[in-house]
């Protein structure tokens, strides 16, 4: 199972000079950092409008610094929006080709469409057609990338032909992912060759029939791509102590804030009645509805918080659901000191990733 | 920290309900409609309207809500009130600064029993050829004038409510109800909303600004309205100053 780090950049309050810079700053060394360590992939949301939780509006300008001080991570968009109000199908696929240009074959390509009326409506976004817009824009951009010219007359956008330029250095293209939060995504995922990008904290029973479902969904799939990519990845905070009581109670500092800032967003489905949005996306496990206002809500079960033993038992566990990859949330509005981050950083890395094996590369990593 | 609001609680509270018996049983209203026109508001002054215990939704957006009940524990009313949404703790809730009712009966139990700060008017939900109208005329003016137009058959489970929030006089202080409601869905359309007129003042809050609609709904549902379970501290974070009563 590989290991992985994943940012949303949440900036707390209030925002003097210097505040955004700094976080910036600590989530570049966390990746150098994740980098020597031995992780394997380095993620970057990509949201806007969304005050504390995220300000990570140009994650491919974030990979890309991410790109150019490390040397083996790979870098992820986690996700690249495919809403044409957000962002037009043409940049997605020219601005991914370059980052694979300058990370030397190091992208993994995140898709999705958003789960808050924040930011759809902030576009001008229409919530009924985000998942007919994401799936056309999947089909399109990897033949972006794989022909020479590429022409297109679809619902959501035309082009007429054109060289998409430049190409991705990874052929036939970097790895297709798509981000599942609402429920039945990771059959979306499947049914087009493409990975499942974890991003809600189900408990391991849920999970494993999730991998189970995607498996088998997986064997009739129509790619989208020129290849299949058949990983699974999961997403959970990591806060490793040598002293599992301080571990656990930091660790439940660090949800708990996530969670806090989580539930101020506003969904797509609260504020647009639309059957495109059934759930309310954005990392539901933390934002099940409390009994009331003192309620925080249950904390989500599997959590790698704590000393390295407790760590480890608990990734055995997500390992026995059949998932590829873990992808670790580090810190949540600056919660956590960075000393703590890049302490907690080192032994994981030193105490529990020698217990995973670090098998060759999956068959859906595209060879350079 | 995210954001909290910064409503003179002291100032408002003066003007709030003074809830007589806090309503501790349930009742449920078969065959209720409700017609929600929900729209962003301007974001400075909506910090402005919600209670300090609460946080603010971003963008802040609310809407306009008609409950037309057949049957209650004081007979049939319509009631229209305006709706800020905003989060106790990481809680739903909608703050409600004002609203009106047809019922003066509905108007007593509401006032006394839920701290639902309305007063007497001609509320009037109907539907249309082109769609559901809304209407409340207060001494003879016309405060509240909207449609629902196109309406499309959705889901119910399309459709979100979150509880209110009243700001109330309970035990002689100003206090936070929160009003829990359970709905069973029968129908539930979706159209454009139209907002003719909608005097924010005459609803109790001038200062809200309606700015970007988005679309309405109207639905016909079973609503069981709870007894009270929660009071908050309307000037301190909800989180910590939150007491379960039931």
């Amino acid at each position: 199972m590989k290991f992985g780090i994943f940012f949303e950049i949440s900036v707390p309050r209030p925002w003097e000079a210097g505040r955004e810079k700094q976080v910036y700053d600590n989530c570049l060394e966390q990746t150098v950092l994740a980098d020597e360590l031995g992780f394997h992939s380095v993620w970057a949301v990509e949201h806007h409008f969304l005050e504390e939780y995220s300000h990570c509006s140009a994650p491919e300008i974030f990979l890309t610094a991410c790109a150019m001080k490390t040397k083996n991570l790979r870098v992820g968009h986690g996700i690249a929006v495919c809403v044409p109000e957000i962002n037009h199908p043409i940049r997605l696929a020219e601005r991914a080709a370059t980052l694979d240009l300058i990370s030397d074959g190091r992208l993994e390509f995140g898709t999705g469409r958003s789960a808050t009326w924040t930011e759809i409506g902030g576009f001008g976004g229409n919530p009924d057609t985000t998942k007919a817009t994401w799936d056309e824009f999947v089909r399109a951009v990897p033949q972006m990338w794989m022909q020479e010219r590429y022409a297109h007359n679809g619902t959501y956008f035309s082009m007429p032909e054109r060289a998409v330029l430049p190409k991705p250095i990874q052929k036939p293209h970097p790895p297709l992912w798509v981000a599942v939060t609402s429920p039945g995504t990771e059959l979306d995922a499947a049914e087009r060759g493409m990975g499942a990008l974890g991003l809600t904290f189900g408990d391991l029973a849920e999970q494993e029939r999730k991998v189970k479902a995607y498996r088998q969904r997986l064997e009739n799939c129509e790619p989208v791509g020129a290849f299949v990519n058949d990983r699974i990845a999961s997403v959970n905070f990591l806060f490793c102590h040598e002293d599992d009581a301080t571990g656990v109670e930091t660790g439940k500092r660090l949800q708990g804030t996530f969670r806090y800032l989580a539930a101020q967003l506003v969904s797509a489905r609260e504020a647009y009645a639309s059957p495109s949005y059934a759930s309310f996306g954005l990392l539901p496990q933390l934002r099940r509805a409390p009994s009331g206002p003192d309620d925080t809500g249950a904390l989500p079960p599997a959590l790698c918080i704590g000393d390295p033993k407790r760590i480890v038992e608990t990734l055995k566990g997500w390992e026995s659901t059949g998932i590829d990859q873990v992808n670790f949330l580090l810190n949540a509005n600056e919660t956590v000191p960075q000393e703590e981050v890049m302490a907690s950083l080192r032994l994981f890395a030193k105490e529990v990733m020698p217990h995973f094996r670090d098998e060759p590369a999956a068959a859906g990593e595209a060879a350079e | 920290m995210p954001l909290f609001g910064s409503l003179d609680v002291t100032a408002r509270g003066g003007q709030a309900p003074v809830v007589a018996s806090l309503a501790d049983d349930t009742w449920e209203a078969e065959d209720s409609e409700i017609l929600y026109l929900i729209f962003e508001y301007a974001a400075d002054a909506a910090f402005q309207c919600i209670p300090p215990a609460l946080h603010p939704a971003l963008p802040p957006f609310g809407g306009l809500m008609f409950r037309h009940h057949p049957t209650s524990p004081v007979g049939p009313y319509t009631l229209a009130e305006l709706r800020v949404t905003a989060r106790a703790g990481v809680h739903y809730v909608g703050y409600c600064p004002g609203g009106f009712v047809d019922n003066p009966d509905a108007v007593l139990m509401l006032r006394d029993r839920y701290g639902w700060p309305v007063q007497q008017a001609d509320v009037r939900l109907r539907r249309r050829y082109y769609g559901v109208e809304g209407r409340v005329e207060l001494d003879g003016k016309t405060v509240a004038d909207c449609r629902l137009e196109k309406p499309q058959i959705i889901s119910g489970k399309d459709v979100l409510y979150t509880a209110n929030m009243h700001l109330a006089q309970i035990d002689g202080r100003p206090r936070l109800a929160q009003v829990e409601a359970e709905y069973t869905f029968h129908r539930a359309e979706r159209g454009a909303a139209h907002v003719s007129t909608l005097d924010t003042g005459a609803f109790s809050e001038a200062r809200l600004k309606p700015t970007n609609p988005l679309p309405a709904t109207m639905t016909q549902s079973t609503v069981k309205y709870r007894e009270i379970r929660f009071l908050v501290e309307p000037d301190k974070p909800a989180l910590h100053n939150t007491e379960r009563i039931a």
